[in-house]
This record gives structure tokens, sequence and C-alpha cells, in this order.
């Protein structure tokens, strides 16, 4: 194959990027009606901050679902567990349960099941955004905070 | 060298990743090895129903043993346990009720692994997450050699599959990415391992032809856990940006409803001359998917110099896509309609991916390349 002819497919995926983040950009300003949007600069800082959200939700731990963690109220719970805590008929009713009830009800079950998975999975995006954001923050107030200590030392160091 | 190859199914007219993916290795093996497969008499892996008999038979160059099924799987209990599975929230006790359900449960495969095991050199399993390789691997674990199959999805995370990875004598991936899946889930480090992806016979090479499309094509069922969702979904946003003109052929089963929309074919299942045919017509080839341990259908598309399309957030298609510089990925729909609209306006760029593609598969996918890495990983 003709070596010069060759083709990086990064090179061209950096092209592609750049021009669908333009075109994301110009829908969010136009169509979003959000007018600090116009500013490009800024318009490029948010969408990578988000795009890595959305690219960390994948990670297995994410900070905030740590902290939440066990906690019932907070938790979704989309399987169902077909179980009795009678000792005795127990096993009669999760019988009856999987073999004479489940089936009637598996398309409502594979319904929500379906939506509910779909929203963990944003949910998992939003609490990596809220990651996200907390890290620039936190970055955020350790530059103003060194720039503050820099800005008295100076001061006392002219007084 | 004396070889057994462990699969959930194995037979002519068995169609299904591994158990093609096994058949063909083991054919292959044969030439130069004695070889007996060991697996059930289950045809169908929904219902692990006993189809074949029992016992010894042969199937093209391979010995064949098989098991019967003891039981067939409990679809309702199965369908509950997947789910407790998918929701991240399996206790131990689920995950081994998993394994037993997911089946097929062969205890008579396992009773011959512990009897005779030690008669063969190596023995490779195929796909970790069915009870022959779940219950076997440990049985021989001095000389089984695991071919996981593994993919991003909801099982590979289970706890209790830590321990079980870091088990087998040796590994055959099928891709690098594969590699680093398991690795990350092992509790320990990995045993040595080859690469060796799928063969594939070369065909008649269609990059010279100028005269493609305007169709871009879906290969392989037609199914929600594929992405095909939101592949129309995305489809069709990119006829609504002004991309008119192209269609997006669909060739393979359907197993969810199609939208009735003139720019969309569901073509159904298609012959293999058929699929040639459309191989060598189509602009590109997309792949939605979000799980994939190897796309045979990326690495068929590149045998027929086909560029691709795929999805960006399966870190295998993306991997291949970037060593084979053979195609074009998107994270969202904005870089869907971008990509494509490249591949659809710059057809010079487009066919040269195209070629890239092509001359990544001679020089990996080939059949004498894939069994020469295999079996000098073998006999080490």
């Amino acid at each position: 194959m003709d070596a010069e002819n060759r083709i990086d497919v990064s090179r061209v995926m950096a092209d592609i990027r750049t021009r669908a983040i333009a075109e994301l950009r110009e829908r969010a300003f136009d169509r979003g009606n959000t007018p600090a949007f116009a500013d490009a600069e800024l318009f490029d800082i948010v969408e990578r901050v988000l795009r890595g959200a959305v690219d960390d939700s994948d990670r297995k731990v994410l900070l905030l679902s740590e902290m939440i963690a066990g906690d019932k109220d907070m938790t979704l719970e989309p399987a169902a567990r077909i179980t009795s805590h009678r000792p005795v008929v127990g096993p009669f009713i999760v019988f009856v349960k999987r073999r004479l009830l489940q089936p009637f009800t598996q398309w409502l079950y594979e319904y929500s099941m379906d939506n509910f998975r779909r929203q963990a999975q944003i949910n998992r995006i939003l609490f990596a955004a809220v990651q996200a954001l907390a890290i620039e923050t936190a970055r955020l107030r350790i530059e103003l905070d060194a720039a503050h200590a820099d800005a008295s030392k100076r001061g006392s160091g002219a007084a | 060298m004396k070889l057994a190859c462990v699969v959930q199914r194995y037979g002519l007219d068995v169609v299904g990743g591994s158990e093609s993916h096994c058949r063909s290795i083991a054919e292959r093996l044969a030439v130069n090895h004695d070889v007996t497969v060991l697996t059930s008499c289950a045809a169908d892996y929904l219902s692990w129903k006993n189809t074949y008999p029992p016992g010894a038979s042969v199937v093209g160059r391979v010995r064949v043993l098989r098991f019967p099924v003891d039981r067939p799987r409990d679809t309702g209990h199965f369908a509950e346990l997947n789910n407790i599975v998918a929701s991240g929230r399996a206790t131990a006790d689920d995950e081994a009720a998993w394994f037993l359900e997911n089946g097929p449960q062969v205890p008579a495969l396992l009773e011959h692994l512990r009897a005779h095991g030690q008669e063969y050199d190596r023995i490779l399993f195929w796909t970790y997450r069915y009870y022959p390789s779940y219950y076997g691997v440990p049985l021989v674990r001095d000389r089984a050699v695991l071919v996981p199959t593994a993919e991003e999805d909801p099982v590979v995370w289970l706890r209790s599959l830590a321990e079980f990875f870091t088990l087998p004598l040796g590994y055959v991936f099928l891709t690098p990415e594969e590699a680093e899946l398991v690795s990350a889930r092992a509790s320990g480090p990995l045993p040595p391992s080859c690469v060796i992806g799928t063969g594939l016979e070369p065909v008649a090479s269609g990059f010279s032809r100028t005269d493609r499309g305007p169709y871009v094509l879906y290969l392989g069922r037609v199914d929600p856990n594929k992405g095909c969702e939101t592949l129309l979904r995305y489809f069709q946003e990119f006829l609504d940006r002004g991309g008119t003109q192209l269609k997006l052929v669909l060739a393979g089963p359907v197993f969810m409803p199609m939208p009735s929309h003139p720019s969309i074919v569901a073509l159904g299942f298609v012959d293999e001359k058929t699929r040639a045919e459309l191989l060598d017509a189509a602009v590109a080839l997309v792949v939605p998917s979000q799980y994939e341990s190897l796309c045979i259908a990326l690495l068929e598309g590149w045998n027929h110099s086909l560029p691709a399309l795929v999805n960006g957030r399966c870190r295998v298609l993306k991997g291949q896509v970037l060593r084979a510089n053979g195609g074009l990925f998107y994270n969202n729909v904005t870089e869907f309609v971008t990509a494509l609209r490249e591949l659809v306006d710059q057809p010079e760029l487009s066919r040269q991916i195209g070629r890239q593609g092509r001359e990544y598969v001679d020089q990996h996918y080939r059949w004498p390349t894939v069994m020469k890495t295999l079996e000098t990983f073998l006999a080490t």
C-alpha cells in the first residue's frame, strides 16, 4: 500500500470531533437559548467537563454513589427477588409467584426493568457530572486560596 | 499433543460466536494434534434441551464427546437472576445460582474432567460464563487454557470471577482490550496469554469499486442489546439533518420493532452470497454494539475493504478501528452524523480507510497467522 496515501484515523477523528463540537455549540446556543454558549472557549470547557463525566460514568466507583451506598431509601432496586419469609409454606408461595403470577406480569416487569436500567445509567452520568464539577470547584478554590495568600503576603511585605 | 476443547454446544448446525470460534479452531488444531471436543447434548442455548445423542461421534476431523444436560434451564428463574446480576446487587448466593442456572448443567462432563483430565496435555475452555467452563477450569487448572470471550457486560463484574480469572494455566484472548478487561477483573496477576482473534479466508477485494452505495450496512442480529435501537434513532437524525439519498440496510434476524421508513430496510436473515454482495456494494459498515469481545462482522467488512463506523463507547471496537486505521467512531449523535457524512461525502477517504482495514486483516486475521500464534502458545 502506498504509504503516502495512508490515512491516520485519529487525525480524521480529531477533525470530526472539532466539527461535531461546533455543531453541538450551534444547536445548544441557537436552539437551546443559552447565551453563555456564544463564547466558544467557554463552551469548549463546558463540553470537555461534561464529556469527561459521561466517559467516567463507566467507572465502577463514583464518590457520590459510594457515599450513599447501602442507604435503602436512596438506592434503586430494579430487580425483584421472588422470596417468602414463611418457613413452611414459603417454597409453595415462591412456586406460585414464579410459575403462576410472574408469567402474567412479565411484560410489565420487563418494561419497568428496562426503564429502571436507563434511569440507573442516567443517575451514574449525573453522579459523574457532579463529581467532575466538584473537582473543578475544588481546584478553583485551591487556586483562589493560594492567590489570596500570595496577595496578602505581598500586601504585608509592601507594608 | 493431546488436546481437549470444552464448549457449551458443538455441531455443524450450531450458530453462535464462541461455538463457531471453537469449531474453527478445533478443526484446524486437529490437523496436527489429537483433538477431542467435550460438550453437551444441547443445540438450543435458551433451553439447553438435549438434542444430540450422548457419547462419542465424529464431526469433521474432530472427535466429539457429548454429555447429557441434567436439567434444562428454568427460564423464569434465570430471567429473575439475570435481572439481579444486571442490577449490580448480586450476592455470592445469587452469583452461584446464576452460573448454575445459566447452564448447560452437565455434571458428567465435570466427572470426565476429574477422571480423565490428566490425560490431556492442554484443555481449552470457551467462554467463562457457562457451566462447563466455570465449574470445569478449577478441576484441571494446571492444564486449562481459557478463551474467555469476555465483554464489558454486567456479568464480568461478578465478584466470584475475581478469583476464577486467576485459575487457568493460560489465556487465549480475542483482542488486547479483552486481555485488559480480564486483567482488571482478576484478583491477582494473569497467567501467560496470547491474542489471536479469529481467521478469515481472503475474498476477492472490492476496493477498486467506485459504485458503492448508496447505503450503509448493519450485519447481525437486529436487537436492542446490539445497539440497534440507538442506531435507528441516530440514522433518522442523520436523515433529518440533511443526510438524504442514503439508506440503512440491516441484514440479520430481527428481534425488535422496526420503524416504517423508506430509508431503513430490514432484510432479515440473508445467505452467504447475499451477505458478500451487500458487503461489496455498501458505503460503510456500521457497528453500534457497546459490548463486544471481538466483532467478526467488522473483520468481514474489512475483508471486503469496507470502511467501518463503530460505537466509540465500546473499547474493543474503538481499539480495533484505531489499530487498523480502518474506520471512524462516534460517542454521540452529532459525532455519528458528522462521521457518517464524512464517509459518504469523501469517497476517496472512505475507500482508503477500507483498504487499510483490508490490509490489517491480511496482516493479523488469516488462518495461518492465527494458528501459528496459537500453536506456539500451546506448545510452551
